[in-house]
């Protein structure tokens, strides 16, 4: 396979369309969804480096995540 | 986003962009191997497209981006205690406003009408400019588009 990925995959160097598109059937099956609790990881802030608790930014009112890449 | 992001910015509305891997990687961003690695193409991402929002960076592994359901780009509308609001497949700022909206109303109405939560859903479009989405993939590299469309 091109390039290098992480062991488990999640950094693919190649783009495979059809276990993509597989993962949009699985987000209709998804645990998570509206009336349940979001979890809490910690997450690094791009212009400081420092870390941030995702619970922290919701904690005083609404939090909208896109989440997103370059590509 | 970023306009929407603007106008609700000072009625206790936080809106982030939460970096994860690379979608589409091609030989002019490539997939990470690295969190300098992706830190630089956060960095890209920031300037390219003006992003005003504060710019949040998942660990290598993805594990926010897993949980939250590994999609290239979902959006998600929180509230105090974890409380989803919102979750869509795709983003469209249109839709989220119209989430956040009912969001915050109900939020200001439940003390003193009483309101409980409920589920629903709903189905969802949108277009697929290909002629946009294919240029760009190859500004992501040659590959990338030839990933995508054989």
């Amino acid at each position: 396979m091109r390039g290098h990925m992480t062991t488990n995959g999640y950094n693919y160097a190649v783009f495979n369309l059809q276990a993509e598109l597989g993962k949009f059937e699985e987000f209709e099956n998804h645990p998570l969804h509206a009336g349940r609790r979001a979890p809490d990881f910690p997450v690094e802030q791009l212009e400081t480096g420092q870390t941030a608790n995702l619970k922290d930014l919701w904690s005083g009112g609404l939090l909208i995540i896109e989440f997103g890449s370059y590509t | 986003m970023e306009e929407m992001a603007a106008r609700y910015a000072n009625r206790s509305v936080r809106s982030v962009f939460l970096y994860t891997r690379e979608a589409h990687p091609g030989e002019n961003f490539r997939h990470h191997t690295s969190m300098p690695d992706k830190r630089n193409n956060a960095r890209a991402f920031k300037a390219e497209f003006a992003v005003k929002r504060q710019i949040l960076i998942d660990d290598l592994e993805g594990t926010a981006h897993r949980a939250y359901g590994m999609l290239p780009n979902m959006s998600w509308i929180i509230g105090p205690g974890g409380m989803i609001h919102y979750k869509a497949t795709w983003t469209d700022p249109a839709d989220i406003e119209d989430a956040l909206k009912y969001a915050l109303d109900a939020l200001e109405r439940r003390p003193k009408e009483k309101l409980l939560p409920y589920h629903s859903e709903r189905l969802k479009w949108r277009v697929r400019d290909d002629v946009k989405f294919r240029a760009r993939l190859l500004t992501n590299g040659p590959q990338a588009a030839k990933d995508f469309y054989g």
